[in-house]
């Protein structure tokens, strides 16, 4: 079993902040209103907090979960890099799908095979559940999609790399 | 609460952005962080002002 003290600070940062960047691939996959984006962001967190709590006390997610001060995210500004709006959406998506492999190749070389498992499979609920919370397109609350087309290829990308 | 990228401008602004208002994508992505960084301080859960 692993915690916080198999890792060096930084491993650990970006152990914590893997879930968050989840959400923020989803929401900058397709950017909803000011109430989707809270909706998005409230509920990747509640996933990956009932991920944590479901986890126990103890091992990789006990330790996430004990930790209570606030991960410092990176800055979003410079992984989006040059080009235009599409471009910049493109070198987003792949500096946050190589986060997330970043981290799970220092989770596979110092947790167990389950602790893995678990943290991926807690990825992916973060995942589905900050894509589902709001409707993309759609007006006046009417029509629209619950996973849109960009969001559901976010998706895809996520977990392939799961 | 109005969705619309004005509003979005103005949380923005009311939460102390620097950054170019008129680059949507860095000022989408600086206020995701903020309200990861507000809900993380609040415990997972959204802080009322937000929703106010």
């Amino acid at each position: 079993m692993s915690d916080q003290t198999t890792f060096t600070p930084e491993e650990w940062s970006q152990i914590r902040t893997a879930p968050m960047l989840v959400t923020t691939g989803v929401t900058a996959a397709d950017p909803s209103g000011i109430f989707g984006s809270i909706k998005e962001a409230a509920a990747g967190m509640h996933a990956m907090i009932a991920s944590l709590q479901a986890g126990g006390p103890s091992g990789l997610l006990g330790s996430l979960l004990a930790d209570k001060s606030v991960p410092s995210l990176p800055d979003f500004k410079s992984m989006l890099g040059e080009g235009d709006k599409a471009k910049q959406m493109s070198n987003l998506k792949t500096a946050i799908l190589g986060k997330i492999r970043g981290t799970l190749d220092i989770l596979k070389q110092k947790a167990s095979p389950e602790e893995v498992t678990s943290y991926t499979a807690m990825l992916s609920k973060v995942a589905d559940n900050a894509a589902n919370a709001a409707k993309e397109g759609g007006f006046l609350g009417f029509g629209g999609t619950r996973v849109s087309a960009p969001e559901q290829a976010f998706l895809d990308d996520l977990k392939a790399a799961l | 609460m109005d969705s619309s990228f004005k509003a979005r401008k103005q949380l923005a602004q009311e939460l102390n952005y620097t950054g170019d208002p008129n680059d949507s994508a860095s000022m989408n992505l600086w206020l995701h962080k903020q309200l990861l960084i507000k809900i993380a301080e609040n415990g997972g859960k959204v802080p009322p002002e937000l929703l106010a």
